[in-house]
């Protein structure tokens, strides 16, 4: 059953900035494009930071809400996906600060020491196709809270890494230093979970 | 596909199965907010408008009936014998206002004799 009628086949011409054009214009058809193409990595970024499917709708939901409430605070020269994520982060941030879950590991970036060295990523890739995804839940929960959130980004949201240092506050050098030694870190625990 | 890819198609988590429907009546209460704001000023104004009228009505009621505030207006015999009075000294008044040089010393000498 479809539930959002309204979605022409001619949607997928559209970009996100010319949907959001339009959502702010308050047409309805917009924001459910815009929902359907970002509901599951938005709600897979919050789980990945909550670990709570029903928080992590409600806080998906919430985004969305807000996506809607702000749209006029929207400039159609920015990229839409990293106005949303940056919603997506507040929401989720907001939610954890209020329950005291957010560590403030400025400091400690790594949960695991750094041992392995780069390795080829077609090794990589064969590994995580060949493990659990509770195995690989564990060895993303492993990193610090900061270097999950920029992971969990880098995942989900697909973006670069100059528009991660924009939704995150961090610089891009900091980007790109937490995601390279983010990923030894889970090689290494991937490797040792699947002996 | 990347490392990053490669963890994507295992994290990626579906949503329940009445979470589409629940968005779309948050989005439907949403969008529809704007619209009862604007029904309640309506509604707002609907009753001003004749709250006004009356008040209007009111003042021109006792504006027309020439009746100064402050003075008794209920039908007891001292008030009917108050506006009697007032009117009188109206009229009076209104006769000296247009009296000539001769009606004045008329009407001055019959008050000092």
């Amino acid at each position: 059953m479809k539930l959002f009628p309204g979605i022409s086949v001619l949607s997928s011409v559209k970009s996100d900035e010319e949907w959001m054009v339009r959502l702010k214009a308050n047409q309805r058809e917009a924001f459910d494009a815009l929902y359907e193409k970002y509901k599951r990595p938005i709600m897979s970024y919050i789980y990945s930071m909550t670990r709570d499917q029903n928080l992590s709708e409600d806080l998906t939901q919430e985004t969305f809400l807000k996506l809607y409430r702000t749209r006029e605070s929207y400039v159609a020269s920015a990229k839409f996906s990293t106005f949303l994520w940056t919603i997506a982060k507040h929401t989720t941030f907001d939610h954890l600060a209020k329950k005291k879950e957010l560590l403030h590991a400025q400091s400690d970036a790594f949960g695991e020491p750094l041992e392995s060295k780069d390795e080829s990523p077609g090794a990589d890739e064969l590994m995580i196709r060949e493990i659990e995804e509770s195995k690989v839940r564990e060895c993303l929960e492993r990193l610090s809270p900061r270097a999950k959130h920029i992971v969990a980004l880098r995942i989900f949201s697909e973006e670069t890494y100059s528009e991660i240092s924009k939704i995150t506050s961090e610089t891009e050098g900091t980007v790109k230093t937490i995601l390279h030694r983010s990923k030894a870190s889970l090689v290494e625990c991937f490797k040792r979970r699947s002996k | 596909m990347n490392f990053y890819d490669q963890m994507k198609n295992k994290l990626e988590q579906s949503p329940s199965r009445n979470f589409d429907q629940r968005m779309h009546a948050l989005m439907d209460q949403e969008m529809a907010l704007p619209q009862r704001q604007a029904q309640g000023l309506f509604r707002g104004f609907r009753l001003l408008i004749p709250a006004t009228a009356m008040l209007a009505l009111v003042a021109f009621y006792f504006h027309s009936k020439g009746i100064p505030s402050g003075l008794p207006i209920d039908s007891s015999p001292e008030s009917v014998e108050f506006l009697q009075t007032y009117e009188t000294l109206g009229s009076i008044e209104e006769d000296l206002i247009n009296a000539s040089d001769e009606e004045w010393n008329e009407v001055l000498a019959e008050v000092n004799s």
